[in-house]
């Protein structure tokens, strides 16, 4: 029996960079990297992104060494003996005053990233434990709201990448009905070990999303083949990688052996789009691939006006 | 007197600043430099997935 569940993803967009993901409170000083309006620390809606902030101790800095310099050149003015040592000093001032000034306008940009990069690396164990804090958010609405845990797992991942948080989401993307309209990863969700959920979620997404199966999603099938085919549709899973290898050239020379162990179940589609690809390059290195793909033809597509 | 010793620390102090902004701004950082130090930083050593 079917327990998978027809769901919705609300839609998602992966910044273009992980730190633009993160958002500190301006009043605890909390990090998170969920969407939520109000901090879950002290429950003020003061949220706000890393960058703005750098921006803001950046252009305090700045605004403070320029005051300072212009107290040191009133203190000067004030401390002055004559009017001249007055004029002097006040023009003095002013003059540095106005190349500082010039300089910190030109190096602003610059400056405003040596902040964040400043507040990341200072903060770094509080940032680690603004996302513990996300992570256990997320187990928690697990029970009530699966596909709200998934949510927040997936925006925490853009910034921990290990396998507990992959693993977590592999187990609850395996409760889901997968479709080819969803916003699906395969790459981001790759563990170190096998892990039969993740074998099964492959499987899927080759027949749904063929696009997604990449190098390192290939060679974590090449890999692990052995455990895979000991599962219940293993095989299947095997045969839809390999129908899902062939979309590239490159990787069907790169595993040309593991498209070769599953050519004789090759969807008729796949097999021909195979066929294509060897007579279009049959001096390439195929590996015995060309001689397996004459054979089958032979074999199954003899009478086929496709061939 | 002592407002050219004011003056003179003002200006080594002002100095002192030009001169930081200049050499950061001669070693720029970029936004993936600060992306991939913090991954690493959270990830264990490991900013991007391999």
């Amino acid at each position: 029996m079917n327990k998978k569940r027809p769901v919705t993803f609300r839609p998602f967009k992966v910044p273009r960079y992980a730190y633009d993901k993160l958002r500190i409170c301006r009043r605890c000083g909390r990090f998170t990297a969920l969407g939520e309006e109000r901090c879950s620390g002290c429950g003020r809606a003061t949220l706000t992104s890393l960058e703005k902030q750098a921006t803001a101790i950046a252009g305090r800095k700045m605004h403070t060494r320029l005051l300072l310099i212009v107290l040191l050149t009133l203190a000067a003015v004030y401390f002055g003996q004559s009017l001249q040592q007055m004029a002097l000093c006040g023009a003095g001032g002013a003059v540095l005053a106005g190349a500082l000034y010039y300089m910190q306008r030109k190096v602003r940009q610059n400056e405003n990233l040596f902040a964040l990069n400043e507040l990341l690396g200072r903060n770094i164990d509080s940032i680690k434990e603004g996302l513990e804090i996300n992570r256990q958010e997320a187990v928690a609405v697990l029970r009530e709201d699966d596909v709200l845990a998934y949510e927040k797992l997936r925006e925490i991942s853009i910034l921990l990448r290990g396998d507990r948080i992959s693993r977590q989401r592999v187990a609850l993307l395996h409760g889901f009905q997968l479709r080819k309209d969803m916003n699906l990863e395969l790459e981001q969700l790759l563990l170190k070990d096998f892990e039969p959920l993740l074998a099964e979620y492959i499987g899927e997404i080759a027949k749904i999303r063929p696009e997604l199966i990449k190098d390192r999603t290939l060679r974590y099938v090449k890999n692990y083949e052995a455990q895979i085919l000991e599962m219940d549709k293993g095989e299947t899973i095997l045969i839809s990688v390999a129908g899902a290898a062939v979309r590239l050239k490159r990787y069907a020379l790169l595993y040309s052996g593991l498209i070769g162990r599953y050519i004789q179940d090759l969807p008729k589609d796949r097999f021909l789009r195979l066929s294509r690809l060897i007579s279009a390059s049959p001096y390439e290195p195929w590996n015995g691939l060309d001689l397996k793909v004459a054979e089958v033809r032979e074999a199954k597509y003899r009478w086929d006006p496709e061939f | 007197m002592i407002s050219y010793v004011i003056l003179g620390i003002t200006f080594l102090y002002a100095v002192i600043q030009i001169s930081i902004y200049a050499s950061r701004r001669r070693k720029p950082l970029t936004r993936d430099d600060i992306d991939e130090r913090l991954l690493a930083a959270l990830n264990g050593g490991t900013g991007t997935r391999e």
